[in-house]
């Protein structure tokens, strides 16, 4: 008998070990939690990963405004930061950094665009909250959120405060529906403290269990992010068009992709928006037209005319002097032709 | 009939060694069961063990930051840190997350960008990667937005032979010298070496001399630079007109293809000059139907050169034929290449390419007013005020 339960012990020895070395090969990935650069290591370690899939939301969410403010400037400004001392400060200085601020580290809290964030808690006549805040200058983003078995849901609108461009910011709550429930609602929209504030769209989101979706299937963050900051671009141009028959032509130049899936420009592309950005003047319009599809609508082909806008901006061109135009009827592609691609510049000067 | 084995004595020995064969067993398999489990728990400590390695930094990797950190070690003197954000990404910047430790220490700004984005975007480039003899050299490339800087490295082991006021950086007994000096193209500005102060006299390696910097042109654009072409209805008709009493074209830069011929147009850049204030006129003549520059020609372009000032300035070229030529390539292509001549001298002294306008004056007679026959009139202009 004493024989059988050595065995036996000897061949669980042998499988739990085993069995822990298999676990260690799905470990989880830190690194998508903290920034790229100067992150709090052993901090993220020690949170939870439910948790921090749960911060990374609200600062997704959070940060997925912030972009969509013009002031912010997303593209060109750069925010000082100070070493994150928390898992939501990891979590945050990572959705900026996707979401294309430019990131100084400071020692003290330096800079005209220092970030400063909370999380609070607080027990009210509501019951427990939770919110969340960001803040860049004068402005802030916060809003409530309620955590539950299934994770985190928004409880209140995601008010902004230091501006009053909020009617246009759209938000992504799809990011939570990902998480599964079981019917609950949570409300959508944007808000302000404000009194004066314009009035916003609010609507109310149902989260069911068809809902729920693989961790690998939900929408990544950089995406969520790159989405809100081409908005901004692609709205400016919608809303706001130029009546360029009034103005001159100046120059025009022709930019070539490699493919219909690249967005990376390479050095000459870059060079001739350089030389054209170096003689612009006050007044000036730079117009691109990046779709010539046939059937007039191309959502890749809009995102390099974005990616051509946000190149002028980085050169200090205001986001209003560049418009991006809608699809030319002229050319028909087929699916699966992926040769070199053009995008077109011209530059128009008031007369 | 059934037995009961525990009752028969024979069964019983039968049963007893049986049983103690059974015990010697487990015993053996337990004995290899703590042998598994002492090499699999090794075995996890080993993986566990190569992470952490993978965590120190390796020596090839500490050299290869050294390079990056000299050739960045004036980067301060040409964009002010507390000014400027850095672009870099993933797919498109080169191996270059050794340059991020250096950028954050000198203060920069950091955006990360998921394509190519931004004016200060950093490509890093290791030009001997591929087909390099020796491991222990390499020579690297940095890009920022419009400037370059590039220097050859060779790993020495510590010796005797160096000068103990030499600021190297030993690891492991090892450490980079720079092969040459600091290439700087994209600018004039004048810098002052604050990277590893010395470099190798000659490529036979052994003797040293202080370090060096050394203005260069550009690196050339892979696929050239797309053309940008003035069309201005204005200058459009211009151009026509022109082009019923002789050939001309109209551009901004003669490497896009061509540039407007100021004897019979205005200057195609006119509306650039509109803040500018000239300060320096200089001609350079050139032999009769040649685009020789020569040492006294060379010599006009450097004076230019040494009073250009990199924020204010813009220079202007126009190369002029005027006259009867020999050479198939007319008067035009005379006075176009003599023009890119003098453009190439200024971007090898380090002049920004998109500082340098240039234009022509061609015509098969000597009468052009104001312009040499058979020379290149550079202007350098300042922006007022």
């Amino acid at each position: 008998m004493r024989a059988t339960v050595r065995l036996r012990y000897a061949l669980l020895l042998l499988i739990f070990p085993l069995s822990a070395c298999q676990t260690q090969r799905v470990q989880r990935d830190n690194e998508v939690f903290m920034p790229r650069v100067g992150g709090n290591e052993k901090i993220v370690a020690q949170t939870p990963l439910n948790e921090l899939r749960r911060l990374q939301l609200v600062s997704t969410n959070l940060v997925s405004a912030l972009v969509q403010i013009p002031e912010m400037e997303v593209g060109t400004a750069t925010l000082q930061v100070s070493s994150p001392t928390t898992a939501y400060g990891n979590t945050l200085l990572r959705a900026l950094e996707d979401a294309g601020f430019g990131i100084q580290r400071v020692s003290a809290d330096q800079g005209l665009n220092y970030v400063t964030y909370g999380k609070r808690f607080a027990e009210t006549e509501a019951g427990p909250v939770t919110d969340y805040s960001i803040s860049v200058g004068d402005i802030e983003v916060k809003r409530e959120y309620d955590v539950n078995k299934r994770g985190v849901f928004p409880s209140s609108l995601l008010l902004v405060s230091g501006t009053r461009n909020i009617v246009d910011i759209e938000l992504d709550d799809s990011i939570f529906t990902e998480q599964g429930g079981s019917g609950d609602t949570f409300i959508s929209g944007v808000g302000s403290d404000s009194i004066d504030a314009p009035t916003t769209d609010v609507s109310t989101v149902t989260v069911n269990e068809y809902d729920a979706t693989p961790i690998a299937q939900r929408k990544s963050q950089l995406g969520v992010l790159s989405n809100a900051r081409h908005r901004i671009y692609a709205k400016e141009s919608a809303d706001n068009p130029f009546n360029l028959d009034r103005y001159l032509q100046v120059r025009r130049t022709v930019l070539i992709f490699k493919d219909k899936k690249s967005i990376v420009m390479g050095r000459g592309n870059k060079q001739a928006v350089r030389l054209l950005a170096n003689d612009f003047a006050a007044g000036d319009v730079f117009s691109i037209t990046a779709c010539t599809d046939v059937d007039g609508k191309n959502d890749a082909s809009q995102i390099r005319g974005i990616r051509v806008e946000e190149e002028f901006v980085s050169h200090g061109i205001n986001a209003r002097s560049v418009q991006l135009e809608p699809c030319v009827r002229a050319s028909y592609r087929h699916s699966t032709d992926n040769s070199p691609v053009a995008v077109s510049v011209v530059q128009y000067r008031a007369p | 009939m059934r037995i009961d084995s525990t009752r028969n004595p024979r069964t019983l020995k039968t049963m007893a060694a049986r049983m103690g064969l059974l015990f010697d067993m487990s015993r053996r398999i337990g004995r290899l069961g703590i042998i598994g489990i002492l090499t699999l728990l090794s075995g996890c400590a080993t993986s566990g063990g190569a992470l952490n390695g993978n965590d120190a930094v390796e020596p090839g990797t500490q050299l290869r930051a050294d390079m990056i950190a000299d050739l960045m070690s004036v980067l301060p003197q040409m964009l002010d840190p507390l000014n400027t954000t850095i672009q870099l990404s993933d797919s498109a910047s080169g191996n270059a997350a050794e340059a991020v430790p250096k950028l954050v220490e000198l203060g920069y700004g950091l955006q990360y960008v998921d394509a190519d984005q931004g004016s200060n975007f950093l490509y890093l480039s290791d030009l001997t990667a591929g087909d390099n003899p020796n491991p222990a050299d390499a020579q690297l490339r940095l890009s920022i937005g419009s400037f370059e800087l590039s220097r050859s490295y060779t790993t020495i082991q510590k010796n005797v032979s160096i000068d103990e006021s030499a600021n190297l950086a030993w690891r492991n007994g090892r450490a980079i010298v720079p092969a040459g000096p600091l290439k700087v193209a994209g600018t004039r500005q004048s810098l002052e070496l604050t990277g590893i102060n010395i470099e190798l006299a000659s490529a036979e390696g052994g003797e040293y001399s202080p370090g060096s910097i050394e203005y260069a042109s550009l690196a050339p654009i892979e696929g050239g630079i797309p053309t940008i072409s003035l069309i201005t209805e204005d200058l459009v008709s211009r151009v026509t007109d022109a082009a019923s009493a002789g050939p001309s074209l109209a551009n901004l830069k003669s490497y896009d293809g061509g540039f407007s011929n100021i004897y019979t147009d205005n200057s195609a850049f006119a509306s650039i000059l509109d803040d500018y204030n000239r300060i320096i006129r200089e001609f350079v003549i050139f032999p009769n139907d040649s685009q020789n520059l020569g040492k006294p020609g060379k010599l006009v372009v450097k004076k230019v050169a040494a009073r250009f000032s990199e924020n204010s300035d813009i220079i202007g070229i126009t190369g002029c034929s005027n006259g009867p030529t020999s050479l198939a390539i007319g008067n035009e292509g005379l006075a176009l290449g003599r023009a890119n001549r003098i453009a190439e001298e200024l971007v090898s002294a380090g002049i920004s390419r998109d500082r340098v306008f240039d234009e022509g004056c061609w015509s098969p007679t000597t009468d052009a007013p104001g312009f040499p026959n058979r020379g290149v009139v550079i202007d350098l202009y300042r922006r007022a005020g």
